[in-house]
């Protein structure tokens, strides 16, 4: 796959939000890149702060009580960060779309699913309503749907194809980033393929680059060109799919894999990493992941450590990393 | 759904039957002779008596209650006891003046109610969400008695702009409208501020936020067509609350309508008026209902569909099976 | 924390607003009177509007009691007779008329008089209203002596009448607002409805309009025989709330309002644009005991009752003040009444009596009080309550409505209430109403000896020797105590300072017909 310019450019994004009960560290200082066309897959545990670094990246944090607090986000050479609401407006739908994690409640029931798709099309597109109708329709056909269900509404469809209507609406203006949150955790197995067999050809029909957001490490195998592990707010590995999978650094990842059930040995019992994430509002000095950790050392408390870069593209926050990299 | 319809008018049949035989029934078996009433303390048993059998009430109980359906089924509702005219003038000459209230009421209520609500919810906790709150905590424990004569002595009394009591013009209109529609606007405008509140956190508003929707658009266009749809409910319960609500105020601003005719009916134990009376509202509220119904289908498609069933299965069932 | 003081504050401040405003209003006058009768149903200068407390529901004389009713039908139909402001009986729609022995009447009628729809009135149509009154139930009382079959008619203007026995009270009977002459053509012809909502009558107004539930039109009938009114045009606009009414007078919406409650009077006679119009009626106010009901039959249980009220306090608690202490059974206002000597407030004696009957602390008696809900009586009831437990009494108040109330009355179903008796005419026989031992109402005295009081005051027509019966019989009735009388009711209405010669009317039935307008 050829890439080419970078698309996007996250550097040091710090997401808080401001609760009666403390302040919630979201997300404490989440940087990478994606190149165009590139499929960029964000893993993690409920709570490591995947989705609302996406929320971030679409200026989309409920504000209040959250906030971005510092960062920068360029794409294609702008700072999200620093725009405007209106000019914010102009962007979201069109050069970045989202797509969400629960297609059973992410369409209007009250409006028909050909005026859904319209309607992205009017706000970012001049054109008559005509048009628009039709340029849904052939959205629709794009995903699977045939064009004569266009009035029909949403609870006229099922779980999968009201997901292939919100890949319509996210790419009816042919954005350049799409973010998708968990977007299959909700179908069932079998028509979860099918949903991310649509999205792997369309992103190249159509060159689009995308932030999977996911807990799933099959689905990164099967779509995702590069990966970064999320734990705590923080990046805690990344690098692309053999870095992560064949030569796992942090101890956390190799949790991850150790604790999926073998297709090969036979076992009795699975092997979950111990403890918990730790609360939000009261993180540990040092390395997040320390408390949990197997390999931690009076060090691994001290302070936070940096991302380092163990082979190109191959990055790891952690200071024992080296040791234990095959 | 035009079958829906159909299906729905004939269900109400049943009902106001059951309507009939229980007002008969309660009239019949309280206390109070409807003849002693008329004719006076001065009145001798011999002369109630006649009066009785004149007006039929010594017929056994279900002998009277089929005669008078039999007379429902002709269009005839009755005499009324007191002033000997047919009970349908007399509810025909009252019942326009409550109902027109009670509609306008509704309306103004919502008017005010739907604007109120949504400026709630969008600017949760401001002070203006404040003030709207604590007026409509203000309109729903006013004492509408209380509130009415409150109206009268203020805009009446001390500034002399409208007048007291009456409705013999547009102006005369505004303190019972406002009166009757107090504890409605309240209502409405907590309960569209809760709709609200609750459908602009639902997952397809950030859809459509994240299309790059105006804020504008997203209330508009999506949160309020679907907050508005419970509170269809209400406004059928407040049309039917507005007609009971019609009674005090009819007392204070001297209004000739439908409630003080059927208090004085029960308490003279006018029979046939208190029963044609109940039937005539009993239909009325019937026909509100049936339309709010209606509204129902046309505001949500889901439904839509349950009226009409069967023709959309198959549909469905073919897209589970994906290609 | 500071969300929740704003709204305090806010609803502080919103609750002062409305006390400081409610208060204000009240002690503002009616400047703006005038602007607000452009915009109502205007007070034009031929135009009479009065308002009435409750809507009559027909007017059609001889079928209902309801005092509102006659007030618009007072204008509408004529009586034979009238009185005038001294009280004497004088001519009107009878020039003469003849006692000529105990049970024969000679009428002589006006020959000009019209009714509404043009035909003329004669002695027919006369004889016809006169049977009517004898056999309906609503005037029977009054007009029941007349012989129904014993009228002569020897031309249009002369009439004949027979009475089935004498009858002293015939004549003031004749005299009063409840003789009106009405058209045997339209009666034979009229339905009910017609009868009771379109009267039509010998008077100088005619019925015009009626907006059921609101108000009642008439118009000045162009072919009346005696003087035309002030007026062209009248209407009865029913405003039920007291507070309304008064309203709707001070701010110039109406021209008379009728009925006025007592917190209103004050404020009406101290208003320079408005006249209160009060005084006694006709009525006497009295609590009642079941003489058939034991222990009520007893006369020391209901004297030790009687000594046990506080009938000043009573007046102030159920009247407002604005009653007097009655002091006989029928207002004084009536010819005949007599000063009595009634048990005052004493409950050492009250208790006496009772204990002579046997009741103490350790046998108290049981009393239920039954009314029906109004204001007058719930004040009433709880302070007789209070007065009869001091003495030792279980008083239980029973609340019915008025429905069930005059079902039991008349069933003889209660053993205690409060009455109110209204005298009709000025005339003993209407003041004493209640006593006939043929009454089933809930005082069931069984005393023959009243009726023969009541039949002897009847019969007698010599004044002086009248006076002397009814004297003997209140005498009578202040030893028996069968009932215990409380008060004499006062009654206000209400007029605008533009109206002149309405006096108060003890019947509360006054005659609009004679009002004028100072201009």
């Amino acid at each position: 796959m050829e890439h080419e310019e970078t698309i996007l450019s996250v550097r040091d994004l710090v997401v808080h939000y401001e609760t009666d009960d403390g302040l919630v560290r979201a997300v404490n200082g989440v940087s990478f890149d994606l190149k165009k066309g590139e499929t960029l897959g964000l893993v993690g545990e409920t709570g490591a702060g995947k989705t609302t670094t996406a929320l971030g990246l679409m200026r989309l944090v409920p504000d209040p009580p959250g906030r971005i607090v510092s960062g920068q986000i360029l794409l294609q050479g702008r700072d999200l960060v620093k725009l405007s609401e209106e000019r914010m407006r102009l962007i979201r739908g069109n050069e970045i779309s989202m797509i969400f994690q629960d297609p059973m409640t992410s369409l209007n029931p009250v409006m028909k699913v050909g005026d859904q798709i319209g309607e992205v099309v009017r706000k970012h597109r001049k054109v008559s309503r005509l048009e628009a109708e039709k340029i849904a329709a052939q959205m629709l056909e794009t995903v699977g749907i045939p064009r004569e269900r266009m009035n029909d509404y949403p609870h006229q469809f099922s779980g999968g194809m009201k997901q292939r209507v919100v890949i319509a609406i996210a790419l009816a203006c042919r954005p350049a980033l799409i973010i998708a949150d968990e977007p299959t955790t909700a179908l069932d197995v079998t028509i979860q393929a099918q949903v991310l067999e649509l999205m792997r050809n369309l992103r190249d029909q159509y060159r689009t680059s995308m932030l999977l957001i996911t807990h799933d490490l099959g689905v990164v195998a099967e779509i995702c060109d590069k990966v970064a592990i999320m734990y705590a707010g923080l990046i805690m590995e990344s690098g692309n799919l053999p870095d992560i999978y064949l030569h796992t650094a942090h101890p956390y990842t190799k949790g991850l894999f150790g604790s999926l059930p073998s297709m090969n040995t036979r076992e009795k019992r699975l092997h979950p990493i111990h403890g918990l994430m730790p609360d939000p509002t009261d993180l540990p000095p040092g390395c997040p992941f320390a408390p949990r950790c197997s390999h931690a050392t009076a060090e691994c408390g001290c302070q936070l450590p940096a991302l380092r870069e163990l082979t190109p593209g191959h990055l790891v926050r952690c200071i024992h990393a080296d040791e234990e990299a095959r | 759904m035009g079958r829906y319809i159909l299906k729905r008018i004939l269900a109400t049949i049943p009902v106001l039957l059951c309507v009939t035989f229980v007002i008969f029934t309660l009239m019949h078996f309280t206390d109070g002779d409807p003849a002693r009433l008329i004719l006076g303390d001065t009145a001798s048993e011999a002369e109630v008596l006649a009066m009785r059998s004149e007006m039929g009430l010594d017929k056994p109980f279900l002998e009277q209650y089929f005669r008078y359906l039999g007379g429902l089924l002709h269009g005839d509702l009755g005499i009324s006891y007191m002033t000997k005219m047919p009970v349908s003038s007399e509810i025909m000459n009252r019942l326009p003046v409550t109902a027109r209230l009670a509609f306008l009421s509704c309306l103004f209520a919502i008017c005010v109610g739907v604007p109120a609500g949504i400026i709630s919810a969008v600017r949760q906790y401001s002070l203006l969400d404040n003030v709207l709150t604590v007026l409509a905590l203000l309109g729903i424990t006013m004492p509408n008695f209380w509130l009415a004569l409150m109206l009268i002595l203020f805009f009446s009394v001390s500034l002399g702009i409208l007048p007291a009591s009456g409705l013999y013009g547009p102006l005369y209109y505004i303190m019972p409208i406002i009166s009757i529609s107090a504890a409605s606007v309240a209502t409405i405008t907590r309960m569209t501020r809760s709709s609200m509140l609750e459908v602009i956190r639902s997952d397809y508003i950030r859809t459509a936020r994240a299309k790059g929707l105006s804020e504008r658009e997203v209330i508009f266009r999506h949160a309020l067509k679907n907050a508005l749809i419970p509170i269809l409910t209400i406004v059928g319960i407040q049309f039917a609350s507005g007609l009971s609500g019609a009674v005090v105020n009819e007392q204070v601003f001297a209004i000739p309508g439908i409630g003080k005719m059927m208090i004085d009916a029960i308490k003279n134990r006018n029979y046939p008026l208190v029963e044609g009376g109940v039937l005539v509202i009993a239909v009325m509220c019937c026909l509100v209902n049936l339309a709010v119904d209606l509204m129902y289908a046309v505001a949500d498609p889901r439904i839509k569909m349950q009226y009409t069933k069967a023709k959309r299965k198959d549909t469905q069932d073919a897209g589970e099976s994906e290609e | 924390m500071k969300r929740q003081t704003l709204f305090g504050m806010a609803l502080l401040a919103i609750a002062a607003f409305f006390v400081s405003c409610g208060g204000n209003a009240r002690k503002q006058t009616a400047s703006s009177g005038a602007q607000n009768a452009a915009t109502s149903v205007s007070a034009a200068k031929t135009n009479l509007i009065v308002a009435l407390d409750g809507e009559p529901q027909q007017l059609d004389p001889y079928a209902h009691s309801n005092q509102n009713g006659f007030v618009v039908s007072r204008l509408v139909f004529e009586s034979l007779m009238k009185t005038d402001d001294k009280g004497n009986v004088i001519p009107w729609l009878a020039t003469a008329w003849d006692m000529v022995d105990d049970t024969t009447l000679q009428l002589t009628l006006r020959d000009d008089v019209f009714f509404h729809d043009g035909s003329k009135m004669t002695s027919e149509d006369v004889a016809y209203s006169l049977a009517l009154a004898a056999k309906s139930s609503f005037t029977s009382n009054l007009f029941g002596s007349i012989d129904t079959d014993g009228f002569e008619m020897p031309d249009a203007t002369h009439l004949v009448v027979k009475l089935k026995f004498p009858n002293a009270a015939l004549i003031p009977a004749m005299a009063s607002y409840r003789c009106a002459i009405v058209c045997k053509n339209y009666y034979e012809t009229a339905t009910d409805e017609q009868k009771s909502r379109r009267p039509m009558g010998t008077g100088p107004m005619r019925f015009k309009n009626w907006v059921t539930g609101d108000r009642i039109e008439l118009e000045a009938f162009d072919k009346y025989w005696g003087e035309p009114l002030p007026y062209k045009d009248f209407t009865a606009r029913v405003i039920i709330e007291g507070s309304s009414r008064a309203i709707e007078l001070e701010t110039g919406g109406v021209d008379i309002a009728f009925n006025l409650p007592n917190t209103e009077w004050d404020r009406i006679a101290s208003n320079p644009k408005t006249r209160l119009i009060s005084g006694n009626t006709q009525g006497v106010s009295f609590v009642t005991f079941n003489s058939s009901i034991p222990p009520y039959g007893n006369p020391d249980v209901r004297r030790g009752l009687a000594y046990a009220l506080n009938r000043d306090a009573l007046v102030q608690v159920g009247w407002g003040g604005k009653a007097d202490v009655a002091d006989s059974f029928y207002s004084p206002t009536v010819f005949g009444h007599k000063s009595e000597d009634l048990p005052g407030y004493d409950p050492e004696k009250a208790k006496e009596y009772l204990a002579k009957a046997g009741y103490n602390e350790s046998n108290p008696l049981r009393l239920v009080y039954t009314t029906y809900d109004s204001t007058l009586n719930r004040n009433f009831s709880e302070a007789v309550q209070a007065m009869w437990t001091a003495v030792g009494v279980q008083c239980e108040i029973n609340f019915v409505d008025l429905a069930m109330y005059t079902t039991m009355n008349n069933a003889g179903q209660i053993q205690v209430s409060l009455m109110t008796n209204t005298a009709v005419i000025n005339d003993p026989t209407a003041a004493l109403l209640a006593w006939p031992t043929s009454r089933t109402i809930s005082i069931r005295h069984n005393d023959a000896k009243v009726d023969e009081y009541l039949d002897a005051g009847r019969s007698t027509y010599d004044q002086s020797e009248r006076a002397g019966i009814y004297g003997e019989l209140q005498d009578y009735l202040a030893d028996k105590l069968y009932t215990f009388p409380i008060a004499f009711p006062q009654n206000a209405y209400g007029s605008t300072s533009r109206i002149t010669n309405l006096p108060f009317y003890p019947n509360v039935v006054p005659d609009l017909s004679r009002i004028k307008f100072t201009e």
